[in-house]
């Protein structure tokens, strides 16, 4: 009685929320609508278009290896980061919200709270992948001509799919807050840690041998995909779904039916497995994580900060302050700085390691494509940062909105503090990593003065538009930054994202790059194309900063709590 | 009846509450005093089981409440002091999942509702989503969702903090009506004037320890001389602050 009166409670939450939608913006709703379907529909095509490329002749020997190996390598993937994010979101969920404390004061099984909470985290954790997986499911349905009956049990392969990782990242949490160390969400941490860094060893073998392949020979082919081949053992459950929705878009029913009782019973077991464990310790794993040591201030000293703060010159000393309070408030949070550290540290790591393939000896075309597409992952995983870390930071002001609202300064100082802390950290942390690639890669001077200014202007417009944005749509009742990423705000904020680094490199890059990659050709066109590019660029990174800023700081101005 | 049975909690090297013995009986109102951080709110805490204590007992009407949680969860209600209630739920749909929580019938669970409605004045916003209530107001919800099982125990937190002088009244009303129904309440403040109002017996906590328990007079008697609670209140904590 007590989980179905849980999820009965759930639905009727989800009733409201959808019905608090009728009072807001119809035009809201609408762009809501529209770039959920323009993104749907774009991924659709991009997935159809690749499937129709790999039936070619030229590949047609390859297909099925191909297509096979790619699908086990995404599921793959895909488990290992479901397993860890449903890990750590269910550490939060289950052992630090004040709805578990709420529930656990009274006459619930604890083990229903763990369900109920473990499915929180599932859903956070499992919606975009479900959202971004049908267009490749559907798209390969349409390619394959697969019957009917494909469409609906590849959902249900989904649906069984994302309860595995749950279980598993469930059953891990519960046995670290239970058994390990003093900080959970650290050891949580240094587990995704453990587990990227020999991914990005297999990565970097994997792109040593694409580029000895770029003779393209079919003895290369089998052996990259050789490599690729250790994601098809049949003992991982990820190969269960891949195997098990080819089998079916082919219409091999018995194999499919045979993949997904595998994946079945092995969710049902490890979630039999994290229920147990959730009887047993999990009252237990609680208490221990309300009673660690109440955490004292970093080791950072205040020499150091004060330091920092005299290395801003040119700034209001109240904004200082203010940009000092949000360094502090970074660095002393890990799941922030962690966060961080995974993606621009595995960068770096590739950018290090970038001689060993040898492109700084290679032809100039390898050395344009490899350093655009450097500049193309440097500057999306700085959006990815923007849209995480920035955009909710007026948000979470919240509750101590009081505190800003009460200063004697301008609010414009405030929302410029935000700016130029986004400013300053994403321009040091990309400049960085571009500066490193272009030398390892030995680039010519004039195209790593090229990626300082894309960068540069880049690093502005992003941290401009995740402050703006935030703050036209600040959510300053939610305290969980995921669900203010997830709101609208937050959607608008990453499409817009990605949609200036797209113009940006596009317009100021990409065609100096292709220059330089296709001598001799015909490319009278497009050199006479890059001038008027370039200052279009400089338009469009100045309205991206300007523009977000001043909107942003017209709804900061009248915003009341 | 409440027992805590040498109730030891610590947090790391902090000991927040300290081999505290105490027994509340079957419809005592008993006021539970101390500056900030002396580990009321930790006694509490693990009294309604959000905390374990690293040694003793906590026990609920015989229950004790880390090994039999449920018996025991079923015979309390705890009101926090920081009011926890769903955004997107309205009053009323908060009270009705708290009701069917308690296994409570539909409609003695409508009319309990309509009842404390009345009774805390909330009903003109219960069918509002609680995302727009004020503290006052989410604190009313609160307080009727911990009166809607009629429990035998009731812990309550600071539960006058954000109240209109009303609304306070009200709140006093009930809780006093309560404890003469045979209901036994645990009452942790800081508003020392409502304590002597209401407590037949207050027990001062500092540092973790009891530094003293009793009515008002043996409290008085103990002191050796007359004075408000206000003065031996701050009396008796500085004196330990100093030893």
């Amino acid at each position: 009685m007590g989980l179905s009166l849980l999820f009965r409670m759930r639905w009727r939450i989800f009733v409201n929320a959808v019905r608090s939608l009728r009072g807001q913006s119809s035009l809201k709703v609408v762009v809501i609508l529209f770039s959920t379907a323009a993104l749907w529909g774009g991924l659709f095509m991009l997935f159809l278009d690749g499937f129709h490329f790999l039936s070619s002749d030229a590949l047609m020997d390859f297909r099925a290896l191909v297509i096979g190996v790619m699908f086990a390598v995404f599921f793959l993937s895909l488990f290992v980061m479901l397993v860890f994010s449903n890990g750590i979101i269910a550490y939060g969920s289950l052992f630090r919200s004040e709805e578990t404390a709420f529930l656990l004061a009274r006459p619930f099984k604890p083990a229903h709270i763990f369900v109920f909470k473990l499915s929180d985290a599932l859903l956070f954790s499992s919606w975009a992948f479900i959202f971004l997986a049908l267009p490749i499911i559907v798209a390969l349905g349409v390619a394959e001509h697969s019957p009917w009956y494909y469409y609906p049990m590849a959902g249900l392969f989904f649906a069984v799919f994302a309860l595995l990782p749950a279980a598993v990242g469930g059953l891990m949490t519960l046995l670290v807050a239970r058994f390990l160390a003093h900080s959970p969400r650290r050891v949580l941490l240094l587990l995704a840690v453990a587990a990227a860094i020999p991914a990005a060893a297999w990565g970097l073998g994997l792109a040593r041998e694409l580029h000895v392949g770029m003779r393209m020979g079919e003895a290369w082919m089998q052996n990259v995909l050789g490599r690729l081949q250790a994601s098809e053992s049949p003992l991982l459950p990820s190969f269960w779904v891949s195997d098990g929705i080819r089998s079916l878009s082919q219409g091999r029913l018995s194999d499919a039916l045979y993949r997904f009782g595998l994946l079945l019973s092995s969710a049902l077991f490890v979630g039999m497995l994290a229920v147990q464990g959730a009887r047993r310790w999990y009252v237990a794993a609680y208490h221990r994580n309300q009673a660690l040591p109440r955490k004292r201030k970093g080791r950072v000293s205040r020499e150091l900060y004060r330091l920092l703060e005299s290395c801003l010159p040119g700034i209001r000393r109240e904004t200082r302050i203010l940009i000092i309070k949000d360094v502090k408030n970074f660095l002393r949070d890990p799941v922030q700085w962690s966060q961080v550290l995974i993606f621009f540290g595995l960068l770096g790591v590739y950018f290090i390691n970038i001689r060993k393939l040898r492109y700084d000896l290679g032809a100039a075309f390898w050395q344009n494509l490899i350093s655009l597409l450097n500049l193309v992952a440097t500057s999306l995983t700085l959006s990815t940062f923007t849209s995480r870390f920035i955009f909710p930071q007026l948000s979470l002001e919240g509750r101590k909105f009081w505190i800003l609202g009460l200063l004697p300064i301008k609010r414009r100082d405030i929302l410029f503090s935000k700016f130029w802390f986004a400013f300053a950290g994403s321009f040091v942390l990309s400049e960085s990593l571009m500066l490193l690639s272009d030398s390892m890669i030995g680039v010519a001077r004039p195209v790593r003065v090229l990626h300082a200014v894309t960068v540069l202007l880049i690093s502005g417009g992003l941290s401009a538009l995740a402050v703006g944005v935030g703050a036209l749509y600040p959510n300053l009742r939610e305290e969980n930054p995921s669900k203010i990423v997830s709101g609208f705000g937050g959607t608008l904020n990453l499409v817009l994202s990605i949609l200036l680094v797209a113009l940006m490199v596009g317009l100021l890059a990409a065609p100096y790059h292709l220059l330089q990659m296709l001598p001799g050709q015909n490319l009278e066109l497009l050199e006479k194309l890059f001038e008027p590019a370039r200052w279009l660029a400089l338009v469009i990174a100045g309205l991206a900063i300007a523009l977000p800023l001043i909107l942003g700081l017209r709804a900061f101005e009248r915003m009341e709590t | 009846m409440i027992e805590f049975l040498g109730v030891t909690k610590r947090f790391g090297p902090k000991v927040a509450v300290d081999r505290l013995d105490l027994t509340v009986p079957r419809g005592e109102f008993f006021a539970f005093l101390g500056p900030n951080g002396a580990g009321k709110t930790t006694s509490i805490k693990v009294l309604v089981g959000l905390l374990h204590p690293d040694e003793g007992r906590a026990r609920i009407c015989g229950y004790d409440v880390a090994t039999q949680p449920v018996e025991a969860k079923a015979r309390v209600s705890y009101v926090p002091d920081q009011p926890y209630l769903y955004d997107k739920l309205s009053g009323r749909e908060f009270l009705e999942f708290v009701a069917r929580l308690y296994r409570q019938e539909q409609r003695q669970a409508e009319r309990r509702i309509a009842e404390l409605a009345e009774q805390l004045d909330f009903g003109d916003f219960m069918d509002e989503l609680t995302e727009g209530y004020s503290h006052g107001m989410k604190q009313r919800v609160v307080i009727a969702a911990a009166l809607l099982h009629e429990p035998e125990v009731m812990v309550v937190d600071e539960p006058m903090v954000g109240l209109d002088p009303r609304s306070m009244r009200v709140v006093k009303d009930i809780l006093r009506a309560r404890s003469r129904a045979g209901a036994t309440i645990f009452m942790s403040t800081h508003t020392l004037a409502v304590a002597e109002e209401l407590a037949d017996r207050i027990g001062i906590i500092n540092h973790g320890r009891l530094i003293a328990l009793g009515s008002q007079a043996d409290l008085h008697r103990a002191a050796g001389k007359e004075e408000g609670l206000e003065d031996l209140f701050l009396r008796l904590t500085a004196e330990e602050g100093e030893a």
